[in-house]
């Protein structure tokens, strides 16, 4: 194995280098660009992308209405699985939840048809949702339930990829790699690969939801 | 994979004669290239091409820095708990995943969407060491269930009519009986979720190695590469030495303008950032993770003047906007990769005796350099190989001694004026009807008289009338 690798540095290094003269520009174009720092902008435009990828959200104005949704959401099922509740910014989640006798599943049960989960931040360029594991921030309510509710806080929105990138670079390049996963969901799960017909929820959730909260 | 380049005139046929599979592939290629245009250019055409000339400046710059980046990209991987790999070969590439296979006791596979392990032939390999190999990609697996090959890098079966694909649901996956599509991608979804709970071992590609941050990024739609990447206690990502970038910079860039110029997406539904195994705090994940770099012929085409094609992010753009792969689809072309890029890196990588036609199968009309994120010279390439063709020998016989005989005639002014002069009276011997294949061009019209004198001839008599009329 080692001298497989010794083998391709060598071969790499056997001629001159390609693209010598290649200027790296000191600052990129944003891909989709948005050029507004406002945060009400930021939400709307937020909403926006993410309705035109098939998202349902939901604009709530206090955790109690939020807790509702959910309740409302879930109608006659009794079992989901969830992130630990320290990790979704709704504190009166839990309370809610028990009140309205629902069982909270091992967070990899594949017969539950709800998933709840938080999210670390968004992006309003996209309408991408980041998801990184962590303590109690399971993969599985994301990837297994037909749908997937994500609790958002409105406050972490980002303009554009490039922004959260760069929030990512002044908070430490080198703390990035503690969550194994960091996922950008962009809607629900979606094929076109027969006939270049759409079709919702092949593998993943059909359903997205997103309820902001303040 | 075995290579059948050298058959590509008559795969090409045979595509032309079938109306269905020309149909599908120019169907699924135009949408393509449509929703391409549209969303590269979705800021107007000079911000699109900005995008464009950014992403081509950061690729190359990353294979300018290749052996480095390569280096600084296993430390960190390793830092972050990824086991680094490396294969010479494909031979190499297979090996080193039996083992893993071995020392993992690993009886099931599910696989998400990757050109390598196909360039490789990684499921041979492992079903003939007897393990289970299931492709989750909706595509792929029609592909595999259908015993067919992908004919395209993003879209697996667009040669594919609905009513083939209902088929093979039908008689090799016992679907009952159905003409929609959302009940046929719900029966796949609830037949390959089992695989997923049950499988021992994920084996995925990977669409950029982020060298800064030791990341192993993917892009998805359908959520597959989530459960490959998630559910089995293994994953291994087999990677082509020429994915890595440099910073997460360089990376938002690339894997933002990759799904504009693959689908038309802004962003796929899945862009996925793996640092590794489970951390001991989280509650699932795969316990190992291992990136296995794959050489299998990179490393010569870095050393020579194809290097610009290591630049590819393997959109399919260039399949899309192709004259010549809209009709013949990706089969003809003999091996993993069709339309322009596969006509470029399929002789790279296997050699140019091995896919002599590849060269010749375009028309030159350079789009594919219009359309590609990363503004690789496809067409200056194929030009480039077919003049290696000749340097090489490997052109018919009969071709050189005519070429060879035409600039024997041409270079001195003497036969050249004599050509012109036998030409137009060469030109009077033509039959009214031409024969053989040249009949069809007869058929239906006059052949036009040759004029009597050579142009050279009507330019002296012109020179000499202006002469008098001064």
């Amino acid at each position: 194995m080692n001298k497989s690798r010794s083998m391709i540095f060598a071969n790499l290094q056997k001629s001159p280098r390609p693209f010598a003269d290649i200027q790296i520009p000191e600052n990129y174009l944003p891909v989709a660009p948005v050029n507004e720092r406002n945060p009400e902008v930021l939400k709307e435009r937020f909403v926006a992308e993410s309705k035109k990828l098939g998202c349902v959200v939901y604009q709530t104005n206090d955790e109690r209405d939020a807790v509702k949704v959910i309740i409302n959401l879930l109608k006659n099922d009794t079992k989901v699985s969830a992130w630990d509740f320290d990790q979704i910014s709704l504190p009166g989640l839990e309370d809610g939840l028990e009140n309205s006798d629902i069982e909270i599943a091992a967070h990899d049960d594949p017969h539950v048809e709800f998933g709840i989960t938080g999210a670390s931040a968004a992006l309003a360029s996209t309408g991408s949702l980041i998801l990184d594991s962590g303590s109690g921030k399971f993969r599985a309510p994301s990837i297994l339930p037909p749908t997937h509710i994500v609790v958002l806080k409105e406050s972490s929105i980002f303009a554009t990829f490039e922004s959260w990138v760069a929030h990512q670079r002044e908070s430490g390049i080198e703390n990035f790699s503690q969550p194994s996963n960091i996922v950008l969901v962009s809607g629900a799960s979606r094929t076109a690969d027969i006939a270049m017909e759409l079709v919702m929820g092949m593998h993943g959730p059909k359903e997205l939801h997103i309820l902001l909260v303040p | 994979m075995k290579v059948r380049a050298n058959d590509f005139l008559q795969a090409a046929r045979s595509a032309l004669d079938d109306a269905d599979l020309r149909s599908a592939v120019t169907f699924g290629a135009e949408l393509g290239y449509s929703k391409r245009q549209a969303a590269m250019y979705a800021e107007g055409k000079a911000y699109g091409e900005a995008l464009r000339a950014q992403a081509a400046v950061i690729k190359r710059k990353a294979l300018n820095r290749l052996p480095e980046l390569l280096f600084q990209a296993e430390e960190n991987l390793q830092r972050n708990g990824f086991e680094v790999l490396w294969a010479c070969d494909a031979d190499e590439a297979n090996r080193q995943v039996l083992e893993i296979v071995h020392t993992h006791g690993v009886r099931s596979v599910v696989k998400s969407k990757s050109m390598v392990t196909e360039e490789v032939a990684l499921n041979q390999a492992l079903e003939l060491d007897g393990v289970e190999v299931v492709e989750t990609d909706l595509g792929e697996y029609i592909v595999q269930i259908s015993d067919d090959a992908p004919s395209h890098i993003v879209v697996p079966v667009v040669h594919r009519t609905k009513a083939s694909i209902r088929k093979s649901f039908e008689e090799e996956a016992g679907m009952p009986p159905t003409e929609d599509v959302g009940e046929m991608t719900a029966f796949a979804r609830s037949h390959l979720r089992e695989k997923f709970l049950s499988a021992d071992m994920g084996v995925s590609g990977g669409n950029f190695i982020i060298a800064e941050t030791g990341s192993l990024c993917l892009v998805a739609n359908e959520g597959n590469a989530r459960m490959v990447t998630s559910l089995p206690r293994v994953h291994v990502a087999l990677v082509g030495i020429e994915k890595v970038v440099s910073t997460l910079e360089d990376y938002a860039t690339l894997t933002q303008v990759l799904p504009r110029s693959a689908t038309g997406q802004t962003i796929t539904v899945y862009t996925h950032l793996i640092n590794g195994p489970r951390r001991t705090d989280e509650g699932d994940g795969p316990e190992h993770v291992y990136v296995i770099f794959v050489d299998n012929g990179r490393s010569q085409i870095y050393n020579s003047k194809y290097v610009e094609a290591l630049a590819c992010i393997r959109c399919g753009a260039c399949l899309n906007a192709c004259p010549v792969y809209k009709i013949t689809g990706g089969h003809a072309y003999g091996w993993v990769y069709p339309g322009p890029i596969g006509a470029v890196i399929t002789p790279l990588l296997n050699g140019l005796d091995q896919a002599k036609p590849l060269p010749n199968a375009s028309s030159l009309c350079g789009l594919c350099k219009d359309v590609c994120p990363v503004e690789i010279d496809l067409p200056g390439m194929l030009l480039e190989l077919r003049s290696d063709l000749v340097e090489e020998k490997h052109s018919p016989r009969a071709w050189d001694l005519a070429l060879k005989l035409w600039s024997w005639l041409w270079r001195d002014p003497t036969k050249y004026a004599l050509m012109g002069v036998l030409g137009a009276w060469g030109g009077k011997l033509l039959p009214d009807k031409l024969p053989g294949i040249l009949g069809g061009w007869t058929k239906s019209r006059m052949l036009p008289e040759f004029s009597k004198k050579s142009f050279r001839q009507q330019w002296q008599q012109h020179q000499l009338e202006r002469g008098e009329n001064e």
